[in-house]
């Protein structure tokens, strides 16, 4: 028996590293993305955070932060608010919900030193476990115990398998060689500094508005986005929750929108722009929910006088 | 609690180390730590099915001690109908009281009469099958005189309920398994290391083999009216891997999580696939069951002695039987009058005992005459699925009557992607690895034997490598839960 239980430990002992060995090899060798099933968020991959990372890494102070999905990060435009006089950087990253968006916060806020922190609060993220996001974060976001352990947190083989080849790549010096290309045409998507990604006008995605149907916050995830809250105060960082504009008709469909704006505006100061301003599918957005160029201008400038008016920003 | 959970990763061992280090001194304290594990482990999915078991277990014990004192045939048979009665009423009940209704109801309402009764919503307790049949087992060869009744109720609770094959099978004999909860137990290193190799085994057909396929199969399967009849053929396959990865890879762990307590279960699949005729297969596929009905049914109808029609009417009897045991659906009984169908020809030829021995015993590669013999079985069996998969009887003509079509010869482009390849290669190595250890008792037992532990372990470290990569990342149940 004893034989037996030492010869087990010893081999999860060999296995666990022949496991990352076999892994990295895999990953980093075979050329055809079908054949790493489970390892599908790579260096470089969708919404540029591995150049936004790389770039927040450097920035010593700014007015104002904004942290949350595609939506923050494609809606956001740090030369709107430049030539307004306002430094803005854009923290958002693909999927990212509250349990990423406390990491990232915690891993930059006295590091960029904002005065104000706009969170955008699209509720369709608040539904979600948040596993992409985690997979890219760890694949290109800052490298560090407390992303590391949103690995652990989301307990899923793609996210341990992702720890893995990024500790590989950050050691091996692979990580900080990579050079993401600013511009990429399959995705008309164009990096733009400040941690903003430029969807090109031509690009439009087919959808079609479902029936009417509800937002459904999971409790893990509004417990996160508290801790955000409590953070702020904490630190003394004003914070404006923001949804921003989604196409009306598709706003119009959701059938607690109330009760949605009730709860974040309960938290602290909050703006729905979908309330305020009426922007429509291929005019103003390239799908339902996502703005294009002229749509975020459109949205930007009501923004910045809200944050002139109110006083956000001294 | 599935084998494929974290909850499983836990209990495991924590009843291996309570059973090997708090109880290694007491049979009995052993055998009333099985029950509780067993009863726990069960109890994860629904606790109040664990009465049934539990109702199950006292009857047929009780039976047993009642047939023992009994003398007179008539009185034993009064005592044995009882079992058969309560067992085969619970799972008449729980699994095919509605198919029975809405038949008869369709019957009646085809000659004009309309008969009452509205369908009940009935949960089926996971594992019915399995132990109704397996707790059968021990009245009937008590009735038999083949086992001596237990009067060990412990001892009896854990055969009923021993957790690693409660739910999936191997259906046990109680004259196999019953004997080895008196006998004393001591841990054995080769038993224990040979049943990890075999839990891996079987991790890696569920993981990575049966839920790949099962992406595909389901995916052609469920749009079926949409596909040509290659890509119908071609979602037959993958059932065909999904369903033997997934069973015998039940299995596999199932016996493999046995030895680690000292328990030796029965083999229930013998790399079925390598069948070069129907019968062979028959004798390599869920084994446990197919000898159970040869037992307890096909023999006692008179098996294959008798007259020609005689043995015909045992063989549709042991095959509707075996399809009507899987589920209560028609679907199934084709399946089963299509094996039936199949088998036929060889019995009356004389031919069904004609490949006893493992293919290509002694050469590492089929002859021609083999390779075309296992072609046409395998094919045959795939053709059967279809039925077994399908939702009900028009579903499966459906995709016979896709199949059979000009569209048959061409490339199955609906649905073919660089992930479709991918699956293809694995089902490949799968089969290649099973090639290779198609001699033993499961693929990987001695495979590298002769090899030093560094590759041995190199071998193991990839397939858990492999199911990494590979494994769908939502819990699959095992597709033999719902029988």
């Amino acid at each position: 028996m004893k034989v037996f239980l030492k010869r087990i430990l010893i081999f999860f002992l060999v296995a666990i590293p022949g496991y990352c060995v076999i892994l990295v090899a895999w990953s980093n060798l075979i050329p055809f993305e079908a054949f790493k099933k489970n390892m599908n968020y790579k260096m470089g991959s969708y919404g540029h955070m591995y150049t936004r990372t790389n770039e927040a890494n450097n920035i010593q102070k700014t007015d104002v932060l904004v942290l949350g999905s595609s939506h923050a990060y494609r809606g956001f435009d740090p030369r709107i608010f430049k030539n307004e006089g306002i430094e803005l950087f854009n923290l958002g990253s693909s999927n990212q919900t509250p349990r990423q968006g406390l990491v990232l916060l915690k891993e930059y806020l006295n590091q960029v030193k904002p005065e104000l922190v706009i969170y955008e609060v699209y509720p369709g993220i608040f539904q979600q476990d948040g596993l992409e996001s985690t997979l890219d974060i760890l694949a290109n976001g800052p490298f560090s115990w407390p992303v590391a352990t949103l690995a652990f947190k989301a307990n899923h083989i793609k996210a341990y398998n992702a720890l893995i080849n990024r500790a590989f790549l950050q050691f091996c010096g692979t990580y900080e060689s990579y050079n993401e290309p600013l511009v990429k045409p399959k995705d008309g998507d164009t990096y733009v500094r400040g941690g903003y990604v430029q969807k090109d006008d031509s690009y439009v995605r087919a959808q079609r508005i479902k029936n009417a149907y509800s937002w459904n916050i999971r409790q893990d995830q509004w417990s996160y986005f508290l801790e955000i809250v409590e953070l702020l105060k904490k630190e003394k960082v004003e914070l404006l929750m923001v949804q921003s504009p989604i196409d009306s008709t598709y706003f119009e469909n959701i059938l607690n929108n109330d009760e949605v704006d009730s709860r974040f505006s309960g938290l602290g100061n909050y703006i729905n722009f979908s309330r305020l301003m009426k922007l429509h599918y291929k005019e103003d957005l390239y799908d339902l929910h996502h703005l294009k160029q002229s749509g975020v201008e459109k949205f930007n400038k009501v923004l910045i006088e809200t944050l002139m008016e109110e006083g956000y920003l001294k | 609690m599935l084998f494929n959970s974290f909850d499983f990763a836990i209990f495991l061992p924590v009843v291996f180390l309570l059973y090997w280090f708090v109880f290694k001194h007491s049979l009995r304290l052993q055998n009333a730590l099985i029950v509780v594990a067993s009863y726990v482990f069960y109890g994860w999915w629904d606790w109040r099915f664990l009465s049934l078991i539990l109702f199950s277990t006292l009857v047929d014990f009780l039976v047993g001690k009642q047939l023992e004192k009994e003398a007179k045939d008539n009185k034993r048979r009064l005592w044995l109908w009882l079992s058969v009665v309560v067992n085969l009423g619970f799972l008449g009940f729980f699994k095919y009281f509605n198919f029975f209704l809405e038949n008869f109801q369709a019957a009646f309402s085809f000659f004009g009469f309309e008969i009452g009764g509205r369908a009940l919503s009935i949960v089926l307790p996971v594992g019915i099958s399995f132990y109704t049949f397996q707790t059968l087992s021990y009245t009937i060869d008590v009735y038999k005189r083949k086992l001596k009744p237990t009067q060990d109720f412990i001892a009896f609770a854990a055969f009923v309920s021993f957790f690693p094959q409660l739910v999936a099978g191997p259906i046990e004999r109680a004259t196999h398994l019953l004997p080895q909860f008196y006998r004393k137990r001591q841990f054995s290193y080769p038993l224990a290391a040979n049943g990890c190799r075999q839990i891996l085994w079987g991790f890696f057909k569920k993981l990575v083999i049966a839920d790949n396929c099962a992406e595909y199969a389901n995916l052609i399967f469920n749009n079926s009216e949409s596909y040509s009849g290659s890509t119908l053929f071609l979602g037959a396959l993958f059932f065909a891997f999904q369903i033997y990865g997934d069973f015998s890879g039940y299995s596999d762990i199932a016996i493999g999580t046995s030895r680690l307590f000292g328990f030796d279960l029965m083999k229930n699949f013998a790399f079925p696939y390598f069948s070069r005729d129907i019968a062979e297969f028959w004798r390599r596929w869920h084994i446990s069951l197919s000898t159970w009905f040869r037992d307890y049914v096909y023999i006692p109808l008179g098996g294959s002695r008798g007259s020609k029609w005689g043995q015909i009417r045992n063989v549709f009897i042991i095959f509707l039987v075996s399809g009507f045991w899987h589920g209560a659906n028609w679907t199934f009984m084709v399946w089963g009058g299509l094996n039936a169908l199949y088998f036929l020809p060889l019995l009356l030829l004389k031919l069904n005992r004609s490949n006893m021995e493992v293919v290509a015993e002694r050469s590492s590669f089929p002859s021609a005459k083999e390779l075309l013999q296992m072609g046409i079985t395998f094919i045959l069996t795939v053709l059967a699925w279809v039925s077994f998969r399908a939702e009900d009887i028009a579903h499966a003509w459906q995709i016979y009557v896709g199949i059979f079509d000009s569209t048959l010869f061409t490339v199955p482009r609906e649905v073919l992607s660089s992930k479709l390849l991918m699956c293809i290669v694995l089902v490949l190595f799968f089969v290649f690895v099973e090639w290779l250890g198609r001699r033993r008792e499961f693929a990987i037992e001695y495979l590298l034997e002769a090899h030093p532990r560094w590759l041995r372990w190199s071998w193991y470290i990839f397939l858990i490598f492999l199911m990494g990569m590979f494994m769908q990342t939502e819990e699959t149940p095992f597709i033999y839960f719902q029988f």
